[in-house]
Order: C-alpha cells, then structure tokens, then sequence
C-alpha cells in the first residue's frame, strides 16, 4: 500500500509485483509446504553405481537380445524411479487448492470445491509474475488501472485467508454481498 | 418477478475472495436468488464439480452429499434456460442422486423442446441405483414433455423409469434343475410405491392426449410382468385367479406390480376411449391384439364403459360365443351384458336369449363329473347344474331381464336360490382363528350340569373354519374368569370332559388366583387329581381338534406353584398338592429336547412342559414350607422335597437340561430353604467344565437371567462366579450377550456395594478385568454408568470413592497397556459423567482424557447438558473439554442431537467474564459454523472476538 501510494519510490511497479509473487509462493510454503521435487538424477547415480555391467555393455562389440541379470538393488532403485516419476507433478495451482483444504476451519470439504477460487487467485498471481519479469515497463506505464484493480483482488483473497477462522465473521460480509445480489 | 441486476466482475470476484470456507460456499449458494450470477460463476468455475457418492462403513451403503450449487441451479434455471442446458450436460454424468435431483429439477423450469434434448442424460439418470424422489422428479419432467407436443420422448421417459426386471431369489433349494424351485418376482426398478406414483400422476394424464402409444407403453410392461410372473409361455394367464375383478382395482386396495400396471391398462383404455370413436376404435384394436386373457378382459370392460354410440365392437364381442361360455371372462363379460345388451340388435338379442334358452352342454358336464368321480351324476345334479347355470346367465342381464325369462328366472331362483354375483371382487380371505359353536352369552346362560353335558356331548366338523373344541375351550375360560370360585365348587361337574376343556378350566382358576382364597380346593384337588391319571387315547396330531392332556397337566404344575406361592391350600389338602407335584416331577413332559448352540433355552423348555413346570412348583412347597412352620425348617423336615430335590440332580434318573435349569433360575431360594443342602449341592447344580458343560451352561445362564445378585448366595457361589468368569473370558464362541452383561451387572453390583474388597472378591474382580479384550469390561462400565444416571438420590461419598477408584485404575490400566482396545469401556464414560454424581472437576479431567481416546461417548447430548450444569463453576475446564469434544466428535457424530444444549452451553461460555473462555467458545463456534451448523451462535451473542 505504501509503494502504491508514493509515486517517489523508482521501480516500484516491479517492485510490487515481485512482492505479489513472493508473498503468495511464501504463504504456500508456510501453509502447504516446500515443493517436493523430483530429483532423478541422485537415484541413477545410485544404481549406476552399484551395476558395473553399464560400462561393459556399452563397451561390447555387437548388441545381444540375451537377458541379463539385474541386482535386486539396482531392481529397487529403478522401480523407485518409476514411481516417483507416476507421482503426479506438484503444480502451483493444485498447490493453492491445498491452501483451500489447509485454512479449512472443519474437516469434510472436497478441494474439487475450491477449484474455481483457486483458478482467481492463480489466474491474477500469474499476471504478477509476468510483470516482475518484464525488462522495460516503467512504472508510469506499469501502474494502470488494471494494476491497481488486480492489486486489490489479490489483497482481498488474503483478506479472504486472514479472517477466514472467524467463520460467522465471514458470514456477516457474505450476508451482505448476497444482499446486494438478491436485490 | 424482480428485475434482476446483472452482478460486476468485481462484485462476483469479491464474493470468490470470500468463499473459503465450504460451509460458506454452500451457504452463499444455498442464499443466492440472483439468476444473473449463473452465467459468470459458471464462467469462472463453479457448478463444475459436483461431490460424487462416497462409500459408507458399511458395505454396500454411500453417503449423497448436497451440492448448494446445483440447488441454485435448480431455482433460477427457468430464468436462463441456454445457460443453464449447458450446465445441466455438462454435469450430466454425474452418480449422485441428490445432485441429479436438482439437475431434473432445473430442467423441469425448461422448455418441452430444450428438456427433449435431455433424453440421453434422462436415461443414465434413470438407472442411477441411488434414487431417492428421482423417480418421481423424473416422471413430472416426462409429463411436461408430453403436455409440451414431445409425446415420443414423453413415452420414452416413462419406459426407462418404468423398466421391469426379474428379480428372482435364486437360492440354492437343493433342487438344481427345478426350475419351480424359485418363486418368479419380477419387479420395477423403482419401488412399488413410487412406481404406482409415476403410473398414476404422469402416466396417465398423458392419455388424455389421445396417444395410443400410451397404452401401448402400458400393456407392454404388464405383458413383460405377467410372462415373468407366472411362467407363461401360451395365452391362457391364469388371471382370473390372481386378478379376480379388474373393476373393482382401486388403488386403495395396494396390491403388487401387476395389480398396478393391471389398474394402468384400464385407466388408459378408458381414457383413450372416452376422446371419441376413432381413439376407442384404436384402443380396441390394441388391445385385441394381445393374446393373454388380461387384455381381453380388460377390453371387455371398456366395452361396457365406453360411451360410443353404436360402437361397432359390441356386437363382435358380446356375441362370441366363446366368451359367453369361457368362465374366466365371466366377470367382465356379464358386466359387458348387463350395461350394453339393451344397445344390441333386436335380432342379436333373441340369438343370444336363444344361448341361454337352450342351455349348457349337459352331455359335457356328464362326461367331465364321471371321469372325475369315476361315476355318473345322478339325474337331480344334472338338473341342478343345467338350472344353475340357466339362473346365472339371466342374472347377466342384471335389473332389466329381458319379459321372456323372467318367470323362468323367478322360478330357478326359488328353487336354487339367489345366484352369486359373476363380478368377483378381489378380496383377501383371512381366518381370525378358532371359533366357537356357542358364544359366551349362550354358554354363560347354562347350568353347570348342562354346560358339562354339552362339553362331553358336542363334537366339531373337523373342517377348516368350522367350530372347533379350542374355540370352545376359549370361550368356556371366558366364563370361567367371570366366575371362577363358582367353577371351583363345581369342579367335579366337569370330569370327564376333554383335555382343552380341562386345561380352560384350570387356566382359568390360575389366572383368577387373587381371588384363590375362596376356591373350593378340595374339588379342584380332587378335579386335578383326576386329570393326571388321564392317558392320551390318539397319538398327538393324528386327530383334529384333540390336545394331548400334557398340556393340561402342565397347567396344574402352574396353578399349584401359584397356590403354594400365594399360601391359599388348607392344611388338610396340602399334601395331596403335594402328591400331585411329586407325581408331575416324573411326567414323560418333556419326552425329549433339543437345543440350538446355546443351552440357555432350557429354561424356556423347563417353563412350557410338565416337568419343569412342577419343579418350579416344588421349590414353592418348600417356600411355603418355610414360611408357615414354626421354628426354622430344612429339608431334614421336608423329606418328600428333599427327595425330588436330589433326584433331579441324578443323572441317573433325570437327563433334561430344563429340570437342570430350575435349580440355576432358583438357587437363592433353594439357599433360602436350606443353606447345609445349597452348599453341599452347588457344584452339582453348577458343575466344572469337565463334569458337565452343558449342565454348567443352563443352570448358571438361568442364575444370571433371572436372579438379582443377593448377597447371601455371594458366599456360596464366589467360586462359581470365577468360573463364569472363565467361561466368558475362555469361550471360543462369543457367550450370548445377555449373558455377559449379567455376570458384568453382577459382578459391579457387588464391587459397588463393597462386597468384593476382601482377598476373595479382589480375585474375582482382577479375574473379570483380566480378559484381552473389553467385551466383560465394557458392559460392567455400561451398567454402572446407567445406575449411576438412573439414580436421582444422593450417593455416598464411600462409594462414590470407590468407584472413582475403579475408573482411575482402569484409565491407567488401558494407559499401561496402550495395545489393548480401550475404546469400548472408555466410550462408556459418557453415562458417568452425565450423571452428575461426581465432584466436577474430577468427572472433567477424566472426560478430557477419554475425548482424545474414544472415536465416540455414550449419551452426548446429557454429556452436554450436564457441561451447561457445570460450567458457571469450572469454565474454562468446561470450555477446553467442550472444544475438544466438538473437534472430536461433531464431524463424525449426529450433531442436531445435541445441539441445543451446545447452543446454550456456547452461549454462557460467551458471556463468562474470563476473555480465555469466550475465545474458546467462538472457536467452537466457528467450528461448528463451517460444519454447516449455522444457527449455533446467537447473532445477539455477538460474534467479535
């Protein structure tokens, strides 16, 4: 709010967006956890290491169709491997979608509910992200009405996470929405 | 209709920002009227993933959650009909019920011409196995596509609710390849109910277009019903057996599948041909069409109800000569005579007076009656069956008899008698059991000596309904409870009648004992003594209408137990009663047993035959033995009971478990009688596993079942306790339960009374907590907490003590061994605490520990009303306690069944003056809030922290 009430500050429209982009990446690996990634190049290391007939069958004068054994650890490893490579991958929006469930007061919700509110929140988090990575905008151009728009929206899902515990808190504010919209 | 305003982006974003909780998803969907926010929250991804079934605990149940979304749907959808087609296909396939339930309803607000697009959706929603209105909803969506022009499809969507399928148990009969082994059910789909539903309310309203395909529809189903049903594979259906009368169908008169459909056939017939000529003309030929008997006549039916004027139909029919002499067209077919002979022909008229004028076949009925008796009738049931059958056929024509029958019809009619209407109606037969050939009145207005005359002299039928001597002997014990000391002194009036007689004689005296003071004991001695010489003459069950006189003898077992019981035998009659007990002791009553699994039964058997009957009436002796001498008494005085006594624990002489059984179901008082003998004959009555298991078994099962834990016997049977124990705890096959929650209430009566704290009852209660598995401890945890919460009167603090000590050291027993299932006892501490007994603090902290433990508490809802009772004086325990119990319990348990003490409870922790407790309590409630449980905070409460 700072930055984007003090036109004095230089860059701060990147600045801005890099925070946007930070403060949600931050919160996911506070609420959700570190990503889990998949690292295969320590497991190969590992097998390479115990099977020695790699280098000779690659060094062999004609190719053969003839079975070889392989050593039961060298069998464990490459199953692992398989595995973690079925796992599905961890994006940032089935991320978010953990968020949901993480912040749920009760236990029962399905996180295919929160599917639409994670897609906002992604959709207008990416848009950050493409700003904070964009060489030449300066912020007299950066600084729009779209940006102060989607600035706000962001800040109103984290207003949304922040009070989400006080749930008939909440429910005030919904009430009224629904009074607006039911006319 | 308010003009809705089409919502912002930011409106709608706004609103998503503020969706994170589900329960306030669902709240915001289940409060939104706005059709205008269909398209935009669909649009950034709602009502897009709906929650499918989930799997119950049990196999082959699920849970249909509630989609607030497509409820919304369902509510505005009318509003935006091409919005909403879309969201409906999208979510067409989708299993869960409820959800396709709002998706029928949403469609239902469309137009006919956008819903028969639906058709492909409609069918899978069809065959959904978890319906719960779908059948209903779906039918209502039918009808509106018929009433909209969209009569094919509307046909189409009740043939898929309507499907019939063969549900017959084939279960294993030991006849293979019989395929009558099996009884044939088809069966709708839907459940009865709901198909009669459909059927009526949407179904048949699409006749009134004038469609035939709709009957088309229904024939085809009961076509399909009765071809499985009853295994038809030629016309002939045999229906005016299982449909005797197609008019009288209402649906009133229930009734299965094909009663239903039945009803349907001709409610559409009619229907259809009510619109004019030409949709009669069609309903006919379809019916015609149709071979089985049903349909034709059913047809029959709608020819005699139609209002076409000349209708081309009634002569073909009404003169078929084939139907007027097929008996299984009767009903309709005189029906058809009687409203419509008059709109015949005159020449078609006198061809079928000329039918009945010439008669029957009467060669036919001579040939058929002697090949079926082997002999010819005799010439007066010839003319009979030839005059019958004349006075039937002109009793068609109902009030208006054609001039030249009518003296002939006068005429059978007086000499046969009044004819039985042809239009069977379709009626249940029932028999409400025995009847009598008098009624009480008339049997209440004779002398005794005629009463008895008339019981020795009256012989029934033997037919089926016919009086019988058991509907006489029921009306005689009528009278006999009216004035049974009157009977009494009339007793030997009566010897010599029949067993049933006797036993209603007897039965009566005992159920009128309370006024046995008066009876004349001697002729009822004297009556009963005659009896049990009484030797059954035929073999049981080889005669009607003969009881065997061991059911009577029985009866005096049981009315001389009441006359010892209740002190009413004069001194001087006492010992031929007593004779009489001896003599029952040794009836052939019960001449053999059989028991399931469990030996437990025997005392049932020992109850309903001679034997054990008169056991029990021998222990009374000695009662009564007791009670009237003067000085004390034992058996050493009673050497006549002594005797029976001791031979019914022989072996030797008495092998029936049920005798066995008296002693266990009576041993306090045998006790009573004579302690030296008790003591000296406890481990025959209740033997070691090695001497006798099955003895063991009914004697002790009886103990348990029906004595109170005295604390006299406590003392002889201590050792038996632990062997009951043992039993429980060694038991391959799991005891019955009743019995293991006796021993346990057994067991616990005497720790609360304190009489298990010397080094003998300390064994028998670290034997019963020994076991590895919880069944013995729980249902002792069960039974002091019910006591506990049954008892309004202040309880001593002595055992108060003693009992907390006794939950104390099973908590840090279960603490000590965390392997071994504690959840079934620790459960069980709910009734403790509900209570109230305990100093609260105390019952609080123990609570506190059993929530983390337990998967549920018996009684939650007096859990929480006693946390209301308690809360002003330990808030802040009782808020903590109470956080934990909803956190544990609320997403798992029935929650609306505590509510409103959770309610109350949150209110005054709300406004206790320590900030600690307040937050705790909008904690709670914020807990309960996103459970769904709107309403449990008090908005007056406040809700800012």
């Amino acid at each position: 709010v700072f930055l984007l009430e003090t036109p004095a500050v230089p860059g701060r429209g990147k600045l801005i967006a890099h925070s946007i982009r930070e403060v949600l990446n931050i919160l996911l690996r506070i609420m959700v956890g570190p990503v889990a990634k998949r690292d295969a190049s320590a497991l190969v290391a590992k097998f390479a290491k115990k099977w020695s007939p790699l280098s000779t069958m690659r060094a062999g004068p004609t190719p053969t169709t003839a079975d070889i054994t392989i050593p039961w650890g060298v069998a464990v490893r490459i199953d692992a491997l398989v595995e973690d490579h079925k796992r599905p991958l961890e994006t940032q929006f089935n991320r978010i979608t953990a968020l949901f469930m993480e912040v749920q007061i009760a236990p029962g919700a399905d996180p295919e509910s929160f599917r639409p509110q994670a897609k906002a929140l992604k959709t207008n988090h990416d848009w950050f992200v493409d700003i904070a990575h964009e060489e030449e905008l300066l912020d007299a151009k950066l600084i729009d009405a779209e940006f102060l728009h989607r600035a706000e929206v962001f800040e109103k899902a984290l207003e949304g996470f922040a009070t989400t515990s006080d749930f008939f808190e909440a429910k005030g504010e919904i009430d009224a929405i629904l009074a607006e919209a039911n006319g | 209709m308010p003009s809705w305003q089409k919502p912002t982006d930011d409106q709608v974003g706004a609103a998503i920002a503020k969706l994170v909780q589900i329960a306030h998803i669902r709240y915001f969907f289940q409060n939104l009227k706005n059709p205008e926010w269909l398209e935009p929250l669909w649009k950034r991804g709602f009502l897009r993933n709906p929650p499918e079934p989930i799997a119950g605990d049990k196999p082959g149940t699920v849970s249909l959650p509630v989609w607030a979304e497509s409820g919304y749907l369902a509510r505005v959808a009318g509003e935006k009909p091409e919005v909403a087609i879309e969201i409906i296909k999208n979510l067409a396939n989708t299993k869960n019920a409820r959800v396709i339930e709002d998706l029928v309803d949403a469609a239902h607000s469309l137009p006919p011409a956008v819903i028969s697009q639906l058709l492909p959706q409609i069918k899978v929603w069809s065959e959904n196995p978890y319906q719960i209105f779908l059948a209903e909803k779906l039918g209502a969506l039918g009808l509106r596509v018929g009433q909209g022009g969209f009569i094919t499809e509307s046909i189409k969507i009740a043939a898929y609710i309507l499907k019939i399928q063969d549900t017959t148990q084939r279960e294993a009969t030991g006849a293979v390849d019989d395929d009558f082994a099996f009884r044939p059910t088809p069966n709708a789909r839907i459940p009865n109910y709901e198909f009669d539903k459909v059927l009526t309310e949407n179904v048949l309203p699409l006749a009134e277009l004038g469609d035939v395909r709709v009957l088309s529809l229904v024939s085809d189903l009961l076509e399909q019903v009765v071809r499985l049903a009853h295994r038809i594979s030629d016309d002939d259906d045999f229906s005016y057996i299982w449909c005797p009368s197609i008019e009288s169908l209402d649906p009133s008169s229930g009734g299965d599948v094909e009663d239903t459909l039945v009803r349907a056939v001709r409610d559409v017939s009619l229907r259809l041909s009510l619109k004019g000529p030409e949709s009669h003309a069609r309903v006919i030929a379809s019916l015609s069409k149709r071979p089985l008997g049903i349909f034709k006549r059913v047809l029959l039916f709608v020819l005699a109800q139609t209002t076409v004027e000349q209708d081309p139909y009634l002569r073909k029919f009404a003169l078929d000569q084939k139907i007027f002499d097929d008996h299984r067209f009767s009903g309709e077919y005189s029906f058809l005579i009687e409203k419509k002979f008059l709109k015949l022909a005159e020449a078609d008229k006198a061809q079928y007076i000329g039918w009945i004028k010439r008669g029957p076949d009467v060669e036919g009925y001579i040939e058929h009656e002697a090949s079926r008796s082997g002999k010819p009738p005799v010439a007066d049931d010839v003319s009979k069956y030839a005059g019958t059958w004349k006075r039937d056929r002109i009793a068609w024509f109902g009030a208006d008899i054609p001039a030249e029958l009518r003296d002939e019809y006068a005429g059978l009619v007086a000499r046969y008698g009044e004819p039985e209407s042809p239009r069977r109606k379709s009626t249940v037969v029932s028999w409400i059991g025995p009847t009598s050939p008098r009624d009480v009145t008339e049997l209440a207005a004779l002398s005794f000596d005629e009463l008895s005359d008339y019981l020795k002299k009256w012989q029934p039928e033997n037919a089926w309904e016919a009086p019988s001597r058991e509907g006489l002997a029921r009306n005689l014990a009528s009278i006999i409870a009216e004035r049974p000391v009157d009977f009494s002194a009339s007793a030997l009036t009566f010897i010599g009648v029949q067993s049933a007689y006797a036993r209603a004689l007897i039965t009566g005296w005992s159920e009128s004992i309370t006024l046995g003071s008066n009876y004349d004991w001697d002729a009822i001695i004297r009556f009963c003594e005659w009896v049990v010489d009484q030797k059954d003459t035929t073999e049981v069950g080889s005669e009607d209408n003969v009881q065997p006189w061991s059911w009577t003898r029985k009866s005096i077992a049981r009315l001389l137990e009441l006359a010892f019981r209740d002190s009413l035998f004069p001194t001087s009659i006492t010992e031929r009663g007593w004779r009489i007990v001896d003599r029952l002791t040794q009836d052939d009553d019960p001449a053999k047993e059989s028991y399931g699994s469990g030996k437990i039964d025997a005392i049932t058997v020992a109850i309903n035959s001679v034997r054990g009957s008169a056991y029990l009436s021998a222990f009374q002796y000695g009662l009564w033995r007791i009670r009237t001498a003067q000085g004390n008494l034992t058996l050493q005085e009673m050497p006549e009971l002594r005797t029976v006594l001791d031979r019914g624990l022989d072996p030797r002489f008495e092998w029936r478990l049920s005798v066995h059984a008296t002693y266990g179901q009576l041993f306090p008082w045998l006790n009573l009688i004579d302690p030296e003998w008790a003591k000296a004959n406890v481990d025959r009555i209740f033997p070691s596993e090695a001497d006798g298991r099955e003895r063991w078994q009914c004697a002790w099962g009886s103990y348990l079942q029906y004595c109170p834990p005295y604390r006299d016997v406590l003392a002889v049977l201590r050792p038996k306790y632990l062997n009951g124990i043992q039993f429980v705890l060694s038991s391959e096959d799991e005891p019955e339960q009743d019995i293991t929650s006796k021993l346990a209430s057994h067991i616990m009566t005497y720790y609360w009374r304190g009489e298990l704290e010397d080094p003998e009852g300390c064994k028998v209660l670290e034997l019963f907590y020994s076991a590895r598995e919880d069944r013995l401890a729980a249902n002792a945890a069960s039974f002091l907490g019910r006591s506990l919460l049954s008892l309004k009167e202040v309880i001593p603090p002595k055992i108060l003590a003693r009992l907390m000590h006794l939950w104390e050291s099973r908590v840090e027993f279960y603490r000590a061994n965390p392997k071994i299932p504690a959840q079934a006892e620790l459960e069980e501490f709910g009734w403790w605490f509900a209570s109230g007994h305990f100093d609260p603090l105390w019952a609080l902290e123990n609570l506190d520990q059993i929530i983390s433990i337990v998967p549920k508490v018996e009684r939650d809802r007096d859990v929480v009303q006693q946390l209301v009772k308690i809360c002003d004086s330990a808030p802040l325990m009782v808020a903590s306690c109470f956080e934990k119990f909803v956190k544990k319990f609320a997403p798992v348990s029935y929650v609306s069944y505590w509510r409103e003490p959770a309610k109350e409870l949150l209110a005054r922790l709300v406004a206790q003056p320590d900030p600690r407790v307040k937050e705790i309590a909008l904690r709670v409630a914020d807990f309960l809030g996103a459970l769904g449980y709107i309403d449990i905070l008090d908005r007056s409460t406040g809700t800012k922290r």
